[in-house]
This record gives structure tokens, sequence and C-alpha cells, in this order.
């Protein structure tokens, strides 16, 4: 009986012992970096290329030339200025389009919504992909100066992002100076607005704009806009560039 | 019987202190494993590959021709061959960011991920991008679970296809996962997320560890957080969250992009270490972590980084 139970008792504690097993060492490795050293797994390979190949013609066709790099950078920076005041003309378009008695005066482009660079050179449909990955639509909103006013505080609490039709003047993280059109902003008029959908529906902490006095939503991708407008500017003035303009500056 | 016992006893003395010297050098022979004595599990993971599919293009201004899950598979196929213990995860943004995504959605992902043999995934903020649905129809084109423990999808169409947890058994070692998703109003439109419901990701991860390691017994438990590495401001985050945890050995994190380096190493509310890691983004770069098992209960010793040329 003592046997049995010595034995017993040695087989609970082996088996508690094998059934915990307890890390003794860890290994860390510094990430490895994916760079042309590395190959391709050619099962995955092949598994893309079908997908890869019925895109491809697509992605490859020329949007337009760019004279420089369009990278993006606060406070203002060639990518965001372009591609704002490319929505803030959308705007414009659509209310001349659709004989629609409003000027948009402004635009707001979320900083983190460009989600690429465009090289010098060439630019396809894909680099625009790129760019804009996302299938926003253009959203035009009437807002208070006042509600201008916030999303310039927040824009300039963030340092910068993409605005038209705006000067904005930063002062240690906060707005300094604000212009609409070259004027003083008028906190109890209102001001017609071109951003994206996204936006409107308040994200990026974008309050101010969820209760909008009036909203239109255009059914207006930005990409396919951004294509097409790109081209025509191209068509007509050749290579693409933009000055910066100063429209987000610090003030010391 | 009594003979049997004996010669147990000397074999697990002796091996105790083999182990014991081993460890003082932070070396292990090879005959260790061999034998079992020893286990080693490698992690591989990646996240916020946003249909990263393929290498940047050669004019890239910032990645000329670098990154790629078609890359990626290859490191994974070969540490594999090395190492069969091997686990690989994603810590979610799978979605969003190359014309894949427009043309193929996300299940695209997910094939692609699951011929690469994936183990579990998260669910970041993009992966809303298309609605609950394009998430259900990625889900149903993956051999391997999207893990997330903090979002209820009771009310929506994804109820029972997301696991709130998953214990996966690789050469006898129990791995328990579960999931922490970022919040999602005002980063994701109400219309994209519908019903579901976010919960504090803090009280669901100390739930959630508490649960693999005590009820399930698991031997590592590891967290896929989106989350985020770290803010300036008092927002939860992987950084955050880890000194406050006791039982989770690695958080494999994402949506921040950041590019760290090498895994960081933090302390635990018991004084224990914990693994914080995330890889950049747009599969940039791949993560590799060695976990090394006994069961004599030895106090965990971190060795040295490899260095990868």
């Amino acid at each position: 009986m003592r046997r049995f139970l010595f034995g017993f008792l040695t087989v609970l504690t082996l088996f508690s012992c094998s059934s915990h097993l307890f890390v003794s060492q860890i290994n860390t490795t510094s990430n490895s970096i994916i760079d042309s050293s590395v190959g391709r797994d050619s099962a995955i390979e092949s598994l893309v290329k079908p997908y890869r190949d019925s895109i491809s013609t697509i992605m490859n066709k020329l949007v337009c030339v760019t004279a420089t790099p369009f990278i993006k950078g606060k406070p203002e920076s060639k990518l965001t200025n372009l591609v704002a005041d490319i929505i803030l003309n959308c705007g414009i378009d659509y209310c001349r389009q659709n004989k629609l008695e409003i000027q948009p005066v402004a635009s707001y482009v979320n900083y983190g919504g460009l989600r690429a660079s465009l090289p010098q050179g060439e630019i396809t449909v894909g680099h625009i992909f790129e760019l804009m990955p996302f299938e926003n639509e253009i959203v035009l909103i009437k807002i208070s100066g006042e509600s201008i006013e916030k999303m310039a505080e927040k824009v300039a609490g963030r340092g910068g992002e993409g605005v038209s039709g705006l000067k904005i003047g930063i002062q240690g993280g906060s707005l300094k100076t604000l212009k609409i059109n070259g004027k003083d902003v008028d906190r109890t008029s209102s001001y017609w607005l071109v951003t994206n959908d996204y936006i409107a529906n308040g994200g990026d902490q974008m309050n101010m704009f969820l209760d909008p006095l009036e909203k239109i939503e255009t059914k207006q991708k930005i990409r396919d806009y951004l294509i097409q407008s790109l081209g025509e500017i191209y068509k007509k003035n050749g290579v693409i560039d933009v000055k910066l303009d100063g429209r987000i500056y610090n003030e010391q | 019987m009594g003979e049997y016992i004996m010669s147990n006893r000397r074999t697990f003395l002796k091996q105790t202190i083999l182990g014991c010297s081993a460890l003082s050098f932070g070396l292990f022979p090879e005959e260790l494993f061999a034998s079992g004595e020893l286990i080693r599990l490698t992690i591989m993971h990646t996240n916020d590959m946003h249909c990263h599919i393929d290498p940047f293009p050669a004019d890239h201004a910032e990645y000329p021709g670098k990154g790629g899950l078609v890359r990626i598979a290859s490191i994974i196929s070969k540490t594999r061959k090395e190492n069969p213990n091997l686990l690989v995860f994603d810590g979610g943004d799978m979605f969003q960011g190359t014309p894949y995504f427009n043309y193929f959605k996300g299940e695209i992902m997910t094939e692609l991920m699951s011929k690469i043999g994936y183990d579990a995934g998260t669910i970041g903020n993009h992966e809303f991008d298309n609605g609950l649905s394009d998430i259900l129809m990625a889900i149903k084109k993956a051999k391997f679970p999207l893990v997330s423990s903090n979002y209820d999808f009771s009310d929506t169409i994804l109820n029972g296809f997301v696991k709130d947890h998953h214990i996966i058994e690789k050469g006898g070692i129990k791995v328990g996962i579960y999931g922490l998703g970022i919040e999602l109003d005002g980063l994701v439109g109400k219309s994209n997320y519908g019903k579901t419901i976010y919960n504090d990701p803090l009280q669901t991860a100390l739930k959630m560890e508490a649960v693999l390691k005590n009820d399930y017994h698991c031997d590592l438990v590891i967290a896929l957080s989106h989350l985020g590495l770290s803010y300036e401001h008092n927002k939860i985050s992987d950084k955050s969250l880890a000194p406050q945890t006791k039982f989770t050995d690695l958080i494999i994190g994402g949506h921040t992009h950041s590019f760290v380096d090498k895994p960081i190493v933090l302390n635990n509310a018991l004084g224990k270490s914990i693994i914080v890691n995330q890889v950049g983004w747009a599969a940039l770069e791949v993560g590799k972590i060695e976990f090394i098992l006994d069961h004599s209960g030895k106090k965990k010793e971190i060795i040295t980084t490899i260095r990868n040329s």
C-alpha cells in the first residue's frame, strides 16, 4: 500500500512536471528588413500572378509627369497643397455643373488620408491608388465661421495638414492667424467647405464638421477626380509642379 | 517499480544540472532539443501590411523596391525548414493600401496568408474599410482565425466568425492567443462598424491572459494587438498595457506603423519579462522571436539580440 501510494505520488509529480513548460530563454532578433536581397516565394508568386496581371494594364496607365517628387510634410508641402487645391476645384466644378448657387471657398484634406508620396517623373494610375487608396467621396458642407476656426485650431495643433483657400499661422502649436480668401473669418457667418465623407462624418476627431448647416454628398470619388484632374492639368500646362505659398506657416 | 522511480530521479537530477550549467552560459547543447528536454518555438509576425503583396515600385520616393508579402513568404518558408515549431501571426490592418484591395477586397490577403501558413491574425481599424461584409468574406477565405477579444460582434453579421481567444498546440507547447482592437469611434465610420461594441482593452487583456494561463494552462500567452506602440497622450497602447499584465509573454503590435529595430523587453506587473514588438508597415519588415521552454521552471533569461546583417 505504501509502495503504491509512493508510486502514485511520483506519477502525479512527474505528470504535473511534464504538463507544464516554462520559458527559460528568449532569443529576440532584430527585425528583418525586406529588400531586394530577399527572394520571392514561388508558390505565393504563382498565386498572385493572375491577380496582378488583371490589374497591371490599368495601373500602368500614364496620368501625368511631375517636375519634382511630391512628398507630404508639415506645416505645408507640395503634396498636401496640390491635393487640397484639386479637391477645392472639384467642389467648385460640381456646383457649376449642377448649377448650384454655391461657391465653396476652402477645402480640408486630412494628413493621414494621403498614404504615399508621388515620385518625380511619370505618374501612373497605380501611383494615385497608392496616394489615395480609400474609396472616399467628395462632400460639401456649409459650416459657421466658428467651425472654420475650430478646424484651423485642430490643423494648427497638428502642426499643419492639407488646406486650400485658407492661411493659417501657427505659434507654439496654437492657432495665431487665420484668413479665409485673404479676409478675417466672420464667426457668425457661414462658409462652404470641401472635404471627404470620412472627415464630414467626424473622422480624425473633426467633430466640428458633424452637424453642418447644410451638406451635399457629391458621390464623386476623390481618386477618380485626382486622376482626371491631374491628367487635364498635364495636358494643358505640361509637367506638373507647384510652389509652396506659405498657406500654413510657423510664426515667431 | 522502486528501481524504475530511482532511475528516473537520477536522470531528472542529471538533466537539471545540465540544464543549469547550460543556462549559466546562455547556450543550450543541441542534444537537449533532440531529447525533448528543451523545446524551441519560433514566432514570426507582421502588421499593417496594407495589401503590400508586391514590393514598392523601383521609383518609390521613400521605399524604392522594398517590402512585399511575396518576399516575407520566402523568409517564413526558410525559417519553417530550420524549425518546424514555427507560428506566424499578424497584428492587423492587412487590408487597404494597394489596388489589390480596390479590385479584390480583403479576401486576397487572407487567401495568400493562408497559403503562407499564418496561424492567427487580429482585426485592425482598416479591416472595416469596406464594412463588416468584407471582413466576413475574408474570414471565410482564411484557413486561420481572426482573434479579437475586446470587439463584441454579437449583434453583427460577424457573430460566431471572430474568436475571442485561440489556443494552438505546437511541438508540445500550448500557446494561448488573444486579440486587442483600437477604439473605433472617430477612427472608423459608424456605418462601417455598425453594432460592433468596443470594450476596454486593458480589462479585456487582464481577463483573457488569466483565462488562458489559469483555466486553459497555456505555456505561452500572446496578445495580437492593434492598439499602437505608444502615444504622447494618455491613450492605451502596447507599451502602457504591457507593465500591467501578469501572464502575457509577447505583444505583437500594429497600427502606429512603428519601426523599432528590435523587440522591446519590458517588465510586467509580476516583474517578469514581456516582449513588445512591431514591424513598421507595408510588409517592409518581419519580426522573429524565439522562445525556449523546458520543464524546470527556471527564471526567464533574456539573451542578447541576434543581429541580422
